[in-house]
């Protein structure tokens, strides 16, 4: 790597606070590879930096031990929450849909929607494939997702938008985030019928551009929220204890959770942070997920 | 007469907090989690106006649904010269900035601009509120920290 990408890369290091950095080490302990070496390496010595000027005098070997035992209480601790979550999204799952045989009836039937999706779409991705260019992290409470490199991005040419949208007020937002440059298919065709357009509101900040849809049904809503970003803030969503559900489609995740009685996902196409929240049921939130992709 | 007085007295006390137990056992589920009515979603940064000593405190909310007021009612910017004490360096209120809120909508973005002074760091803690029908919620949210050099 060029030795000025290094120097800036070691000035964004220390921009950075201290819990940030041992995020760093953590999650590339919990997933090894997913820096390159010398990015850890500077990490190291930048808190070994931050330690002696704090006038604490470990040496780069501890704090190389330290991180890897709290990265190894991190991946325990995630495997365990790991099996609770699929334990307790199946004890949900069973609650939802009643009899067994029509539990089994549905999965036999999820399975197959996903596996005829996965057959009849071809992924159009473009750019870089890496899977570690969009940091995840979700607890009881929050939910935050953000861009730390080149994600995959699934994108349309400008001169060929054949949607048949259900809802008029989606062919405006389409239109609108064409007017700042989004070819990547973020936008669905369908939502359900019940909810209208309210507003749409965009505003250019200097760390990138947000575009809301705002849509409603009485008391209801439906928020298409998009963030087209110019850095690396995490973009964090509040949800209840309740488990968070990721679908992957043409190389790009979902992650679906809960807040109360809304339904979010949240994900990320190329440079665009993406985000539906609204009042619909499990599966109306999956239909919409689909009809992005939907020719 | 005292004894027994003192018995009887001493077991209401013991049967009242038996009664009283499990309100304060509350499971961590009870313990009111960070779900939020009116907050979706937030993000907030700070960010360089290349080559100046000029700043930027840049926040986002997302409501849950169209909201009578929403933005961000107070950011606190934070200077500090070695990144462990940090002391009060501005103060913008809404009040005063009616460009940190919006009304009737469902999410908002927008931010402030700071002079800064070269060689320290900076950072700013941001209330992101949301508003409807009466009721209302907010949160407060650090950034990250920037650094102001001169040849930056």
């Amino acid at each position: 790597m060029a030795e000025g990408k290094r120097t800036q890369q070691q000035c964004e290091l220390k921009q950075m606070s201290t819990e940030a950095l041992e995020a760093i080490i953590c999650a590339d302990a919990a997933h090894p590879g997913m820096y390159e070496a010398f990015y850890i390496d500077a990490v190291l010595d930048e808190l070994v930096c931050r330690n002696t000027r704090n006038g604490k005098t470990k040496s780069k070997e501890e704090l190389q031990g330290l991180w890897a035992k709290i990265a190894g209480d991190v991946q325990q601790k995630k495997d365990r929450e790991t099996v609770e979550k699929i334990e307790a999204w199946a004890m949900s799952d069973s609650k939802r849909t009643g009899s067994r045989a029509g539990r089994m009836w549905l999965r036999v039937s999820a399975a197959a929607a996903v596996l005829a999706f996965v057959i009849l779409f071809v992924p159009v991705a473009e750019g870089t494939t890496s899977l570690f260019d969009v940091l995840v992290n979700w607890t009881e409470e929050v939910f935050s997702i953000s861009i730390q490199g080149n994600p995959p991005a699934v994108t349309d040419p400008l001169d060929n938008p054949e949607y048949e949208d259900n809802n008029e007020g989606l062919t405006q937002l389409r239109e609108k985030l064409r007017e700042y440059g989004v070819t990547e298919r973020v936008v669905p065709t369908w939502i359900p019928e019940r909810f209208s357009l309210a507003k749409i509101s965009d505003y250019v900040l200097p760390n990138g551009n947000y575009i809301f849809a705002t849509f409603t049904c009485e008391e209801t809503s439906l928020i298409l929220m998009y963030c087209v970003r110019g850095n690396e803030t995490p973009f964090i969503g509040e949800k209840d204890a309740n488990n968070t559900n990721v679908i992957t489609i043409n190389n790009i995740t979902h992650y679906i959770s809960s807040d109360l009685s809304e339904i979010r996902c949240a994900w990320v196409n190329g440079r665009t942070e993406n985000l539906i929240t609204g009042e619909v049921s499990d599966q109306e939130m999956v239909s919409i997920v689909n009809s992005i992709y939907n020719k | 007469m005292k004894r027994k007085v003192f018995s009887c007295m001493m077991a209401l006390i013991m049967l009242f907090c038996c009664a009283t137990y499990p309100v304060c056992a509350a499971t961590p589920e009870e313990l009111a989690p960070l779900s939020s009515a009116y907050i979706s979603s937030y993000t907030t940064s700070i960010t360089r106006s290349s080559g100046s000593n000029i700043f930027y405190v840049n926040f986002s909310i997302s409501g849950t649904g169209l909201m009578d007021k929403i933005g961000a009612t107070e950011i606190v910017v934070y200077r500090s010269p070695n990144m462990s004490q940090w002391f009060e360096y501005a103060t913008y209120r809404s009040s005063d900035y009616p460009s940190m809120m919006t009304t009737e909508d469902g999410g908002y973005a927008s931010y402030v601009s700071v002079t800064g002074t070269y060689g320290y760091y900076f950072k700013a803690k941001v209330t992101v509120y949301a508003e409807k029908n009466g009721g209302s919620d907010s949160r407060e949210i650090y950034t990250n920290s920037l650094y102001l050099t001169s040849s930056g």
